[in-house]
């Protein structure tokens, strides 16, 4: 239909004129239409939206209406005591995920390698994968029962020395930030060891084969054979893992805070959402805490990937 | 040198001794994770086929069927038409974004794998969404101003595709030998056959990656139905019930004459919603493992 009966050589088109490209390619450019749409319409559009930051926003007079009032949004958002609170908690736990969140799967590769049993080790990694695929909600209802006064979790607490007590409503400081790093753990441990378990499966043989030789125990051979060569690629997720700390693993919270543990469970996230769909409407200092959130997303992807390009030759984007 | 050997050998005895204790403790320290990671699961399935009323005094973890096995809880479930039709909403969600999504992902995959003039500055556009975004709120004034708020597309739509999505379909349509799609260019194939004819069928397991991403997602999505279909309960998908039904049962003790069964409800419902990919992901794990871990090699 389009100009088949060409030199297959001229396909390769770096050198090609505009005209010659346009008359060759115009149907795959047509075939990107709907995406260009997508991408426009549920991407950018709402970019361009972030204007209401600067706004007196009303929904009935749309973006353009809307009265302009500058930076007062972000002056009552910086202003306000709630918004070091919900910073503060935003960055504790972002913190706690890229610690404590990260060295799990990392960890639990290396021990899970080290079993010599193959069904066992497969079955325990099946069964770690489970918790990926149950949703937010139940996670968030399971951890309801669970942390509750008379819950397993609370039970086991209590054998510690710890009062039962319903954890979720416990607005003291690290108990709401500990919960959330605990469920992302369970939720997200099986699931992240895959790739490690891979690459550690890949370490050479003849290496371990000979340092046994030598006389090598299997915990000398695990820290100096297979960590230090699966240790590029725990930086390059580690590095991958800062730029995207500022936006994930904070769902779950929506379904887990309650108005009496507001002080230590809010984040920038439930703040936003709070002041767009809670009972108090604050559509221009809601989105201002959506881009104030967006922009240090932003800031921490850009960087960490160039590291991660100049230090490991790979990026996420 | 007799010395040094049964030192040698006495130390190699101890040390193969130590190395069974650990061997011991990594077996049951992994035999631990495994429990932590499954026995929420089995409490949940297990109070589902429980007695109502014993499973409220009961505390604990439930291991087996408290005060004997009932279907009750499920009796009451599948004869509940609102909760059916969450379920129905759930499927109805799922497919349209895994269509939807899909569509999306093939055309820019195969588009943007093209050595075009174009090619870079649309990579661009696509890739720049996944470094910045509006954000939840901008969103939802844009859906609104296109009439989708409170229908059904407003949880199809937005959210069925996304770059990293289209990332992953590039390299599907970049893995497939150029050498076929030009012997079939040469012999008069337009582009819609090259796709769906030469370069899908090599690339299927790459696409299927996304297609069950795409569907996980959207089975377990629920904070769009929470924003775009706040008050409608027709439209509510099964994961919005769940919290609901989480939230009544709090209030349970406060009713005067319970019906006990309906506090399986929750119970049922989580087994419901849940057993369906747990039961999937044995037929799309060896694909999904192999997937993820070349996503970590090309980085």
């Amino acid at each position: 239909m389009f100009g088949k009966k060409k030199d297959p050589n001229r396909t390769v088109l770096r050198n090609e004129t505009w005209k010659y490209d346009l008359k060759h390619n115009w149907f795959i450019y047509v075939l990107f239409i709907p995406v260009l749409v997508y991408f426009l319409v549920f991407h950018y559009f709402p970019m361009f939206g972030l204007i209401m930051a600067f706004e007196n926003f009303k929904p009935s007079r749309g973006f353009f209406g809307s009265q302009w009032v500058g930076l007062a949004n972000f002056r009552e958002l910086f202003t306000g005591d709630t918004f070091w609170k919900v910073l503060r908690n935003t960055t504790a736990m972002a913190f706690l995920n890229l610690t404590v969140g990260f060295a799990a799967p990392v960890l639990f590769a290396l021990l899970l390698s080290e079993v010599k049993m193959k069904h066992f080790k497969r079955s325990v990694q099946i069964m770690s994968y489970m918790p990926y695929f149950v949703s937010a909600t139940v996670v968030c209802s399971l951890a309801t029962e669970f942390l509750n006064s008379t819950g397993a979790l609370t039970m086991v607490l209590s054998w510690f020395g710890f009062d039962k007590q319903n954890w979720l409503a416990n607005p003291n400081i690290p108990v709401f930030w500990l919960i959330n790093t605990f469920l992302g753990v369970w939720q997200g441990m099986g699931w992240g060891a895959i790739i490690y378990m891979a690459a550690i499966a890949n370490v050479s043989q003849d290496l371990h084969e000979a340092a046994a030789m030598d006389g090598a125990s299997r915990w000398q051979r695990m820290w100096k054979i297979t960590f230090p060569t699966v240790l590029p690629l725990i930086l390059v997720m580690f590095i991958m893992r800062i730029g995207l700390v500022f936006r994930t693993g904070f769902d779950k919270i929506l379904l887990l805070y309650m108005p009496m543990t507001y002080d230590t469970a809010d984040v920038l996230y439930t703040y936003t959402y709070r002041m767009a769909f809670g009972s108090q409407i604050n559509y221009g200092v809601s989105t201002a805490s959506g881009l104030f959130q967006s922009v240090i997303g932003t800031l921490l992807l850009v960087i960490s990937n160039k590291i991660s390009r100049k230090a490991a030759g790979s990026s996420l984007i | 040198m007799k010395n040094n050997v049964v030192l040698k050998s006495g130390m190699v005895e101890t040390h193969s001794r130590g190395e069974k204790v650990v061997d011991v403790i990594l077996i049951l320290v992994m035999a631990l994770v495994a429990f932590v990671c499954v026995v929420p699961l089995w409490h949940c399935l297990i109070s589902s086929i429980s007695d109502g009323k014993s499973l409220m005094q009961h505390e604990g973890l439930v291991l087996l069927p408290v005060g004997g096995i009932s279907l009750e809880g499920y009796g009451l479930t599948l004869r509940d038409s609102s909760i059916m039709m969450g379920y129905l909403n759930t499927i109805i969600y799922v497919l349209g974004n895994v269509a939807f999504g899909t569509v999306l992902n093939i055309l820019a995959g195969y588009v943007l794998s093209r050595k075009t003039k174009l090619k870079s500055p649309l990579t661009a556009f696509v890739v720049f969404t996944m470094i910045f975004s509006g954000g939840t709120v901008p969103l939802y004034m844009v859906c609104k101003s296109l009439g989708m708020v409170g229908t059904r597309w407003a949880l199809i739509l937005p959210h069925c595709t996304n770059a990293s999505f289209i990332i992953m379909s590039i390299k599907a349509f970049e893995s497939v030998p150029q050498s076929t799609v030009e012997a079939a260019r040469i012999d008069g194939a337009g582009h819609l056959r090259v796709i769906f004819q030469i370069m899908l069928p090599q690339c299927f397991s790459y696409i299927l990656v996304t297609i069950v991403n795409t569907a996980i997602i959207a089975w377990n999505a629920w904070l769009s139905a929470a924003i775009y279909v706040p008050s409608d309960k027709t439209k509510w998908p099964l994961q919005l019930w769940i919290r609901e039904l989480v939230a009544n049962n709090a209030e349970f003790m406060n009713w005067s004459n319970p019906n006990y069964s309906r506090y399986l409800v929750q119970y049922c419902v989580i087994a419901i919603a849940t057993i369906p990919l747990i039961m999937c992901f044995p037929l799309f794990i060896k694909r999904l493992e192999k997937g993820m871990a070349q996503g970590a090699e090309k980085g």
